[in-house]
């Protein structure tokens, strides 16, 4: 059992909220305590005080300073009164905007609402600020429409009834309500002591003064009362098990009084006047009531007739009300989508960031750890060699390779496998090493010669160049593109064991030029075809699966693109769109 | 007549008693140095091999080798400076720097610095022949 503090004791005391401030709790309930447009009217309520006050204290300068000034420190307010807010909430994923505040179908905590109260209590320096925010803001705007036509009594009554619907924190109950008094009872939940726990009494003052303004204000602004009183008969603030409240107030002025007098007072006249013109009293009295009972009826029309009026302005107030809430409900629900949508479009971003993130990191850590391998094994390669360069030049004339043959044939094998393991060896690191691409002009026909030297071409295989007769010149890093063309040539040759032809086009475009490597070779099968870029894809045995994924990094660089097109049994053609001098889709700086 | 020979008459000739060994290897590992040896030795040159750069230094200091072939990184001191170092002492000395690939940097610093040539790894020994045949003509050239 908590001990209650006094109620000088605030809750802000505890500095953090404790409990959740919105949203659905750990429970799976939703969080309805105080309803939105509440939290709503504080935020307004602060403003208006404090641009009031700047206004009233600049009342010397001209009016457009004056406004100027009040909205200033109104919005001020606003800020310094969300930024308490947050500072009092721990999780960022709470944190409140003016914007968050200022929607009237949020709901918040008990707690919530006590520190807010309080930091309205402090922005604006008033120590009355619940009840005047009772008073001034609480009639709902759809109340003080839909009451009017109800007589005072019948409205203390329904307001409770409206609280009852509200699932929230705070109870109503209306015991006594007669035509100039009533008598109003205020409990809280056990939720709401939770909530407040040792700050209960404060809280409990706050909570009290609120409802008192509301229940001030209803014969006050609805049947437009002149004054109101209050008595405290109990109060939660004092130690009580609940607040009561006794209101009084002046009856309403009836319609058509005029009327009635009137009638009155001809009814009177006529019957001294008659008494001396007729005998029959009876016909006299008869007479004169006539009057009486036609003023009486009168005041009766006049009173309805106006009651009429107002209900017919009432009807079109209600009406507008109503639609002006529906906008405001759709316009939410709008922004929600909005939120949604938006909040589809960063998450699809954050998940490809992520892959690309993922990627870079399975290169990086595939280049450490292959340079580390690669490195270790070149070493030992060039032992390798140079044994076999002794060997090859001592083996073959000596008489041990004349009884035994098979040593020649071994030794080439060796030589071979020797080669391959550099080969792949190179390949790793080739692709490793890839840095960026130091931007240069290069003419096409010296690269495609340059590429096709690196070739070892095997026989039968023809290679053709289509190139165009004046080529524009390409903005790329020349040995970067290189290890590209080469690359993808020796594919070439290698899907045409049985020879074929090898044909490099060059194709202009507005900014790219297109260079086209085909092969009339075995093709690629059509569900290899997309994956053919992917890092470690290889069709080929011994393959390792690095080239064409570094061509296509490379290639991207630049700025350009790759892509394939094949035909299994008929050939592939790899094409390569490379950025020109004059392109404007340009990877680096041109230095001229 | 070997090149040995040639040259050990030469100098004989000349009556310089100083022993002028032809090829210092350096590099750190074993099998390198091995296999090099055997392969140049056959060919007809003098080879004395060392596993780090301070050792190299000393060599070159203690006899007067024509050719230093030899690794640009190995542990102990750094190659440029292994090199600057021996230069001082034998200014007429040929350096043939090898290394990898990715210690381009390093290989066209030495170059700068006074390497007659630099050769990638792995070696391909025919293209290293010509290349210290070449070297030791023009340094025979200079000497004469």
């Amino acid at each position: 059992m908590v001990k209650t503090l006094s109620s000088e004791h605030k809750i802000t005391e505890r500095v953090y909220m404790k409990y959740q401030p919105f949203g659905v709790d750990s429970d799976g309930t939703k969080i309805e305590d105080v309803r939105g447009h509440v939290i709503t009217s504080i935020l307004e309520f602060v403003k208006e005080v404090v641009k009031r006050r700047e206004e009233e204290s600049n009342i010397d300068a001209p009016p457009n300073i004056i406004t100027e000034a009040g909205e200033k420190a109104a919005q001020d307010a606003a800020e310094k009164f969300v930024s308490m807010l947050n500072g009092a909430m721990k999780d960022k994923e709470y944190w409140v905007t003016e914007a968050s505040l200022s929607n009237p179908w949020n709901s918040y905590s008990t707690e919530f609402f006590h520190f807010a109260a309080e930091f309205a209590k402090e922005i604006t320096g008033e120590k009355d600020f619940c009840f005047k925010l009772g008073l001034q803001k609480l009639i709902k705007p759809i109340l003080s429409v839909l009451m009017r036509p109800v007589p005072i009594e019948h409205i203390c009554k329904l307001v409770a009834l409206e609280d009852r619907f509200a699932k929230g924190a705070v109870k109503l109950d209306v015991p006594l309500s007669t035509k100039n008094r009533a008598i109003v009872q205020i409990r809280v939940s056990e939720k709401y002591r939770e909530n407040c726990g040792e700050y209960l009494l404060a809280c409990a003052e706050n909570t009290c003064q609120v409802r008192k303004g509301v229940m001030v204000a209803i014969p006050r602004r609805i049947h437009r009362m002149p004054s109101v009183g209050t008595r405290n008969i109990k109060c939660l603030a004092n130690g009580d098990e609940y607040c009561e409240v006794e209101l009084t107030w002046e009856r309403t002025p009836r319609h058509g009084r005029n009327l009635l007098l009137l009638g009155v007072s001809s009814s009177a006249v006529l019957f001294i006047g008659l008494t001396f013109c007729l005998e029959n009293i009876a016909l006299t009295s008869a007479i004169s009531i006539l009057p009486l009972i036609v003023g009486f009826h009168l005041a009766r029309v006049q009173g309805l007739f106006v009651e009429s009026e107002n209900k017919d302005k009432l009807i079109e107030e209600q009406q507008k009300y109503l639609e002006e809430r529906f906008k405001e409900l759709e316009n939410s629900n709008i922004e929600l989508q909005e939120t949604n949508i938006e909040l589809n479009k960063r998450l699809r971003q954050l998940t490809e960031t992520q892959e690309k993130l993922i990627h870079a990191e399975k290169l990086a850590a595939l280049g450490r750890f292959s340079s580390y391998v690669s490195h270790e094994l070149r070493n030992p390669l060039t032992s390798m060699k140079n044994v076999l360069y002794y060997l090859n030049k001592k083996i073959p004339q000596s008489a041990l390779a004349r009884e035994e043959p098979k040593i020649i044939e071994f030794l080439k094998i060796l030589d071979k496998e020797v080669g391959n393991s550099t080969s792949i060896i190179n390949d790793i690191l080739d692709f490793t090493k890839m840095r960026k691409p130091t931007f240069g002009k290069v003419e096409i026909a010296p690269l495609l010669k340059d590429s096709i030297s690196q070739l070892s071409v095997q026989e039968g295989v023809e290679i053709l160049e289509d190139i165009p007769p004046h080529p524009p010149t390409l903005w790329i890093d020349a040995s970067q593109i290189k290890l590209v063309l080469v690359n993808l040539m020796k594919n070439a040759c290698e899907a045409m064991p049985k020879g074929g032809t090898l044909k490099i086009a060059a194709r202009p475009n507005a900014e790219y030029v297109e260079l086209k490597i085909v092969d009339t070779g075995q093709g690629i099968r059509k569900e290899n075809i997309s994956k053919v870029f992917e890092l470690f894809f290889t069709s080929k045995a011994k393959g390792t699966g690095l080239g064409l994924s570094m061509c296509k990094e490379i290639v991207e660089r630049h700025g350009g693109s790759i892509t394939v097109q094949s035909e299994l049994g008929a050939g592939s053609t790899f094409s390569v769109s490379l950025p020109t001098v004059d392109s404007k889709h340009h990877v680096g700086r041109k230095t001229s | 007549m070997t090149v040995r020979q040639s040259r050990g008459l030469k100098h004989s000739l000349r009556g310089i008693d100083m022993k002028n060994r032809d090829i210092l290897i350096a590099d750190d590992e074993a099998n390198i140095r091995t296999t090099l040896k055997g392969i140049l030795e056959d060919e007809g040159y003098d080879i004395v091999t060392v596993e780090n750069g301070l050792k190299a230094v000393e060599a070159a200091k203690n006899e007067a080798f024509s050719l230093i072939f030899r690794d640009i990184v190995m542990p102990g001191l750094n190659g440029v400076e292994a090199m600057k170092d021996i230069k001082k002492v034998r200014p007429t000395i040929v350096i043939i720097m090898t290394g990898h690939t990715d210690e381009e940097d390093l290989l066209q610093e030495a170059r700068s610095q006074g390497a007659k040539a630099i050769v990638y790894k792995p070696i391909q020994i025919p293209a290293l022949l010509g290349l210290i045949k070449t070297a030791l003509d023009g340094e025979e050239n200079v000497s004469d």
